[in-house]
Formats: C-alpha cells, structure tokens, sequence
C-alpha cells in the first residue's frame, strides 16, 4: 500500500506542473494591467512601466514560469502583488478556514443524507421516499448565495440565534456549513437511495433476509456498506470541490477562506495569489481522492488488490 | 388511487410548510417597532439618554464593516479608500481634511509662507511615536522624502522640492512655483509622518505599522479583522472618541453587512445599497448619515476618436440627456443630477456654460456637427450592475435624437486598463478628490492623460487655466479662478456628466460625532459611544 501512496504521491508533480502551466498562460491572456491595479488610476505611465519592471512582467511568459517553478521547488510560492505578503503566509491564514468549512459542511450534509437515502430506498415509492427526494430536489435548486441570506434573516435577525457573519467561534461555523451541507446533502441523498436500490435487490441480500437475520441488521451490515462505495466517492469530490468552490458560501457569511482570497486575486490580476490558490486546492484534490481511493480498500477488501 | 392522494397531499403540504418557512425568513423586520426618521446630513443626529450621575460610554468598542480587506496598512503603499480609514486611526500628519474638505493642523502647530514658495511648518513638541520616540522634525523630512518615492502617493508630494529640518521643530517645504494645494496635500494619508529611524532600518510598515494617531495597531487577522487600541499618549485627546478599542471587519456581501448591523454583529457600516435603505430607515437601532459628494459619476468620452473630437457631437449628447432621470432610473434615485463638467458641490464651482437638458438642442447641435447619427455607433463600457442599469437609461434618451449605442460590460481590472489607455470610445467611472484643484489637474489638464484624465482632453485655454489656478495661494483669487476654470471646462463638453454620489453610512443608534465628509470620507477615530 505504501508504494501506491508513493506512486500517486509523485503523480502530484505533474499535476502542480500542469495546473502552474495553465494558469499562467490564462492569467497571460487576461486583459488587465497589474501594475496599474496596484498603482491606481492617478499613477502617471512612467510609474507603472517602472512597476512593470520592477515585477518582472516585461520578461517572456517562459522565464516567468520558470522562475516560478524553480521558486515554487524551494517552497516559495512568491509575494502577492497586491498586498506584498508571501503568497504562502495569505494561504496559510485561510486554509484552516477552508478545511473547517468543507468538513463540517461535509459532515452536515452526511448527516442528514444517508438516513435520507437509505429510508427513501428501503421506503421506496412510500410518502417518505417523495420528501427525501423532494428535499433533494429543493437543495439542488435553490441557489446557495439566496440559502444563505435566508438563513441570516430567520436565524440572525429574527430568532438572533446565531451571529450573522464572520469566523472565530463555532456559532460562526454553523450557518456557513449547514448551508454548503444543505446543497451537497441533495445529490449524497440521491446517490445513497440509488446504490442501496441496487444493492437491496440482489441475492445476498434475498438470502440473508431468508436465513431470518433482522431487516434492519440486513439494511446495516450487509446492503449499507457495499452501497458505501458510490457515496464515498461523492462524498469525496464534493469536499474537493468545497475546498476551492465554497466562494459563494464564503462570500455571503464573510468567512475567511482561500475561495474568496483566490476570487480577490483574479480580481487584481494578482497572478501569483491565484497560482498559489489553484496549486493549493489542486493538491487538497488530490489528497482527497487519494483518501477516497484508500477507504474503498477498507469498504471492499476485494479493492485492496488495487494498491499492489 | 387512495395512495397517490396521500401522497399528492402530503407533497402539498410539504410544499407549504417550505413556503412558510422561507417567507418567514424574508418578512420586514421589526415591523411592530414604531419608525423613526433617519437622519439626513452630514453631521449625525445623535439619540442620547438623560445622564445619570456616573457616566460611561454604552460600549468600548466599535466594530466597522468594510466591503474589502485592505491591501495593506503601510499609508504609502495603497490607493485604497479602506486602508486609509485604517491610516486615519495609526497615523497622523502635519494636516488633516475635515468633513468640509478644510485641511486642519494636525501636528503642526504654526506656519508661514514666505515669496510664495517657502512654506515653514512649526510641529508640536508633545508628540510620541508608538515606538515611544519623540517627533522631530527630522522624522517629518524623512517621511515626506519616502513619500515621494512611493508611486501610488508621490502625486501629493510631487510639488515639493526641497524639504529640510530647519530645526528640531520646524520643517520648510520649497515649492518651484507658488501651490494652492500645499496644505490639502499635506492632509493626504500618504504624508502622514512615521519615525526616520524606522524608514532608515527598513520597517515594513505593513506588518509593523508605526505611527503617532490615535489608535495603535494591534493585530490583523487574515480575510477576517484588523483590531486597533487606543494610544494612551495621544497628543490630542480631545479630538479622540471614548472608544478603547476599533476591530474593522471585512464582509464582502452588501445585504450579510446590513443583516449584521441590524442584528448588532458591527456597529458601523461603510457602504449601503439603496435597496437595503428603506428597511433601515424604518429601525430605530440604526442611524442614517447621507451626503451628497463630489465623487462625480461620469460618461467618460474618448474625445480623441471620431465622432467626439467634435464639440457639437459631444454637446448633442449632453443636450439629449436628463439626469433627473438618469438618477430616478438609474440610481433609484440616490445621487445629485448634474450638468456641470465638475461637481458643483466644490465650494465656487460654476455651472456657466454647462450644456442642460434640451433635446431640441441636441438635435440643432447634432445638425451643427454634420455627423450623421445612423452612421455612429459604440459602446459604453461599464464595470458593473449599476452602470450597467446607468447605461441603458442613457441609450434609451440617446436613442431619441437618433443615437444608437450598445452596452459592454468588463470587470474591474481591464475596464480600470483600457480606460487609462484610451482603448475604449465612451465608458461609465467617477472620480472624486478632496479638492477642486485637485480634481481638475487630474482630470481635465493635458498631464492626467493616460491616468485620470480618460476623456483624453488637450484644451491650451483650460490647460493654462488649471496651471494658474494651482499657483493661487491667496484664498480670493483662488475662488475666481476656480469659477473661471468650471466655465471653460463646462464650454469644451468634454464628457458627459451624470450625478454627484450621495452615499450613506449607517450605524447603530448611540454612536456619536459621525461626520462624512463631501467626499464620503469618515474620520472613525473621532467617534464616541454615547454615555449612560
């Protein structure tokens, strides 16, 4: 197992090459001067040439991306244009914040999507199947940007339960990631029900149910857990994907995570904060999948063969 | 068939019982409280209960919502309206600009001019950095020298010469040419005065942020606040508030920023959309500040391409447009309409010769021009939603005298690009400065061409008037002059201007000496908690 982790541990390499490569070319053919972002609009030109310059943007794209690399090989993930701090000091402070966010959103949404699912499998065609999907239907649909400021107005101003924006405490956490979770919960609810659908029709099932074991053990021990390997799956991209795409959620509650920092750095052609941004969630990715990749072992011993 | 209505039903009643829930959470809010009015100047109206015989601020700190994060805290290193509030609380300098764009000693005590061009400034003695150093002159000299070598503030010290410590208490500023905007300038955020012995070891102001203002830096936590304390040793504790402490706090979501401060969550709110006004009109816990600006919000024309080289071009679409409705349909009816080529809320500024609303006219200047309006045709660039609604009440007007344009929207970086740079034809922005002069050197004289001067005017007679305008030292030539440049700005029609921004502040009731200043600047280290 330890040379699969290895072996998808230096596919990270080409993965960071490639997305380092992309981006730059993207941020190249952006329309927008940095220099004058930063020096604003009163700056003269002999100013922002200066400027220019001085960052090294007169240089050809090639030299830049390799300098980059080569800074980027000695852990420096250079100096945000905008602000002028490291790139990996600005990251460092929001990543924890990001993580927390997609974690506990990612926990909400489990939470709640797998008694969803199952039930609404093991119910089919009950009313109770019609609510779940009709809840999932609800969390695909609405737009997380109008689910948060919904939450603000009955929680915040209404009941004044919860604080209505910022981070620092766990009252903060609350809203953000139940909100994110909400949206997610839609599509693990669906994929719970379809693969315990399966899972419930097959023979093992019928015979285990035939030698008179309990339903509900059944359901548990047999049918959830070869129908956990569909949810992992999703389970896993969509923390990926909360990783970098929780920018709305970010937004609306102030939260300060990467999301938001990346989405500034677009803003103010700030190229080596993007950079740093997409390289740090490319790899969150990664670590992620490589996760998933690892539990379907443990889920199905029969996978394990894969890590040889 | 029994089933499907069972389950018909209780889709329904789910279905309702989501409706009530979200309308619940979209119902006015504290519609059973009675209203009050909010208050609608400049100079706050403040709600203060009887004193009892111990008196205490209701609070000690002051949380402030601020749309950003600033870029940075080091006062010469930014252009950016939310670092230099921050500026305002950790550093000072010779002079200040009050809420009526007067500038105000500061840490200067005294000063003279002498043949026009030697400025003496006379500086308190009583003054400690929050490094514990004393102020010297020396410090100034030093800090206006890093002034000038710092683009994106060298503009305010561009005029001066020489700077020299006379003595340890006294600095002189040479001037080539007499200059009008000497003290305005020494007002502006980016010569505000930091130890030399910190400039010489090469302190990142940034992180170490060292001045002499009224509040100290304390921390600033990434994407989320940055936290000020109150300097114990401030030499003017009767212009500081009863605050102890300052956290400003970064939301980026106009409608999260009005939700926290109804909720209490801030105190203090920078910017307002209109649509949120009328709920916070209606809550006695907050209070309105609204003032109109001379932040002017303009039709940016390239006056170098065809067809608006030609005056009559430009002064047909002038003519053809009525800001009255500009403002009520663009703006829901939030700003000043304006005519004149420089914001009439600057004290002397003239609308002589400014173009009014006349589509007669328009259509008798169009013919003067000799340009077909079928043969025209651009773009009005604009970098957001709310010029872009701006743009189309303009197309709709223009389209009446037979003007046909089309609307483009950019973001912000490559609008802020190809404006500087004159690849555009016609294009929404606003522009604003704390001084008549100022905002006329910037953006109507030949040398703010490929910076703020965008509608790329080269006019010898304005040119020569704003020159001569800016060596006006005495306050009676400097008022003629200002109504002679507004004329002769307003006879060139050089773009097209729309309003003067009102902007709006909002705060929780119980926060006193809220001043915004005409350019929507607030001073938030005056402020004060009222007392109980």
């Amino acid at each position: 197992m330890l040379k699969y982790i290895v072996k998808r541990l230096i596919m990270f390499i080409p993965v960071v090459l490639g997305v380092a490569l992309v981006i730059f070319v993207i941020m190249d053919f952006t329309p927008g001067d940095p220099a004058r972002i930063i020096l604003g609009e009163m700056a003269t030109q002999e100013q922002i040439d200066a400027l220019t310059e001085e960052m090294g943007l007169n240089d050809p794209i090639l030299v830049r991306y390799v300098r980059y690399i080569w800074g980027l090989l000695h852990g420096d993930f250079g100096t945000s244009y905008k602000s002028k701090l490291p790139v990996m000091q600005e990251i460092a402070a929001r990543f924890p914040n990001t993580v927390l966010l997609a974690f506990a959103s990612a926990f909400c949404s489990v939470l709640f999507a797998l008694p969803l699912g199952i039930v609404a499998a093991v119910k089919q065609n009950s009313a109770f199947d019609t609510f779940s999907m009709i809840v999932a239907l609800v969390g695909v649909s609405i737009p997380g940007f109008w689910l948060g400021l919904m939450m603000m107005l009955l929680f915040s101003l209404k009941l004044g339960w919860l604080p209505a924006s910022g981070s620092g405490t766990i009252l903060h956490l609350i809203m953000p990631a139940v909100a994110l979770g909400f949206l997610h919960m839609a599509s693990i609810a669906r994929t719970v029900r379809s693969s315990m659908l399966e899972v419930i029709r097959q023979d093992y099932i019928r015979t285990a149910r035939s030698k008179g074991l309990p339903y509900g053990t059944v359901i548990r021990r047999h049918a959830l857990k070869n129908a956990l390997i569909p949810t992992v799956t999703v389970v896993g991209l969509q923390i990926g994907e909360m990783l970098g795409g929780a920018v709305l959620t970010e937004t609306v509650f102030a939260w300060p995570g990467v999301g938001r920092l990346m989405i500034q750095g677009i803003q103010g052609r700030d190229t080596p904060m993007v950079l740093g941004c997409l390289i740090t969630l490319a790899v969150s990715f990664s670590v992620v999948n490589l996760i998933v990749d690892l539990l379907y072992g443990f889920i199905d011993p029969r996978l394990k063969a894969q890590f040889k | 068939m029994e089933k499907n209505l069972t389950k018909r039903s209780l889709s329904l009643l789910l279905a309702l019982v989501l409706m009530v829930g979200l309308l619940a959470g979209c119902g006015g809010t504290k519609a059973e409280e009675p209203s009050a009015p909010a208050a609608e100047s400049s100079s706050a109206e403040t709600k203060t209960e009887s004193a009892p015989a111990e008196k205490k601020p209701i609070k000690d700190t002051l949380i402030v919502a601020f749309d950003g994060e600033p870029p940075t805290l080091s006062h010469q290193e930014h252009n950016s309206q939310i670092a230099t509030y921050m500026n305002y609380l950790n550093y000072s300098g010779l002079f200040y600009i009050d809420e009526n764009l007067e500038p105000q000693k500061d840490l200067c005590v005294d000063y003279r001019v002498e043949n026009d061009t030697d400025w003496y400034f006379e500086i308190r003695k009583d003054v400690k950095f929050h490094n514990g150093e004393a102020l010297t002159s020396a410090d100034v000299v030093a800090s206006l020298e890093r002034a000038k070598t710092m683009p994106q503030v060298a503009n305010f010290c561009k005029n001066f010469e020489t700077i020299e410590a006379v003595d340890e208490y006294t600095v002189k500023i040479t001037t080539a040419e007499p200059y009008a905007l000497m003290l305005s300038d020494l007002g502006s955020q980016g010569n505000y005065i930091i130890p030399k012995s910190l400039i010489d070891a090469g302190n990142d102001f940034n992180q170490n942020p060292c001045g002499c203002g009224p509040y100290i830096f304390k921390e600033w936590v990434l994407g989320d606040r940055v936290i000020f304390e109150k300097n114990p040793d401030y030499y003017a504790p009767e212009r500081a508030g009863n605050i102890q402490r300052i956290e400003c706090v970064f939301i980026p979501e106009a409608s999260a920023r009005t939700i926290a401060l109804e909720t209490g969550d801030v105190d203090f709110v920078i910017n307002i959309e209109a649509m949120d006004l009328p709920a916070l009109q209606e809550n006695p816990d907050v209070t309105l500040a609204q003032v109109s600006t001379v932040s002017l919000e303009w039709l940016i024309i390239n006056n170098e391409h065809a067809p608006f080289d030609n005056i009559n071009f430009r002064k047909a679409l002038n003519a053809a447009l009525d800001r009255q409705v500009v403002v009520a349909a663009g703006v829901g009816g939030i700003g000043a309409p304006q005519y004149a080529q420089v914001p009439m809320n600057y004290p002397n500024a003239s609308d002589e010769g400014a173009v009014t609303y006349d589509v007669e006219a328009a259509r008798k200047y169009l013919e003067e021009s000799g340009i077909d309006p079928a043969s025209v045709n651009f773009n009005i660039v604009v970098s957001n939603d709310r010029r872009r609604r701006v743009a189309e009440v303009v197309q709709a007007q223009w389209a009446e005298i037979g003007i046909n344009v089309g609307v483009e929207m950019m973001d912000q970086a490559t609008y802020l690009t190809n404006t500087a740079q004159g690849q555009f034809d016609a294009a929404i922005g606003s522009f604003s400065n704390a001084t008549f002069l100022g905002f006329v050197r910037n953006a109507f004289h030949k040398d703010g061409i490929n910076a703020v001067n965008k509608s790329r005017l080269n006019d010898e007679n304005v040119n020569a008037l704003i020159t001569a305008g800016l060596a006006c030292v005495d306050a009676e030539e400097q008022a003629k002059a200002i109504g002679e440049i507004s004329a002769a700005i307003n006879e060139t029609a050089t773009q097209v201007p729309l309003y003067c921004e009102v902007l709006t502040r909002a705060y929780r009731t119980g926060l006193e000496n809220v001043k915004v200043a005409k350019n929507g600047t607030i001073r938030i280290c005056e402020f004060s908690w009222a007392e109980e």
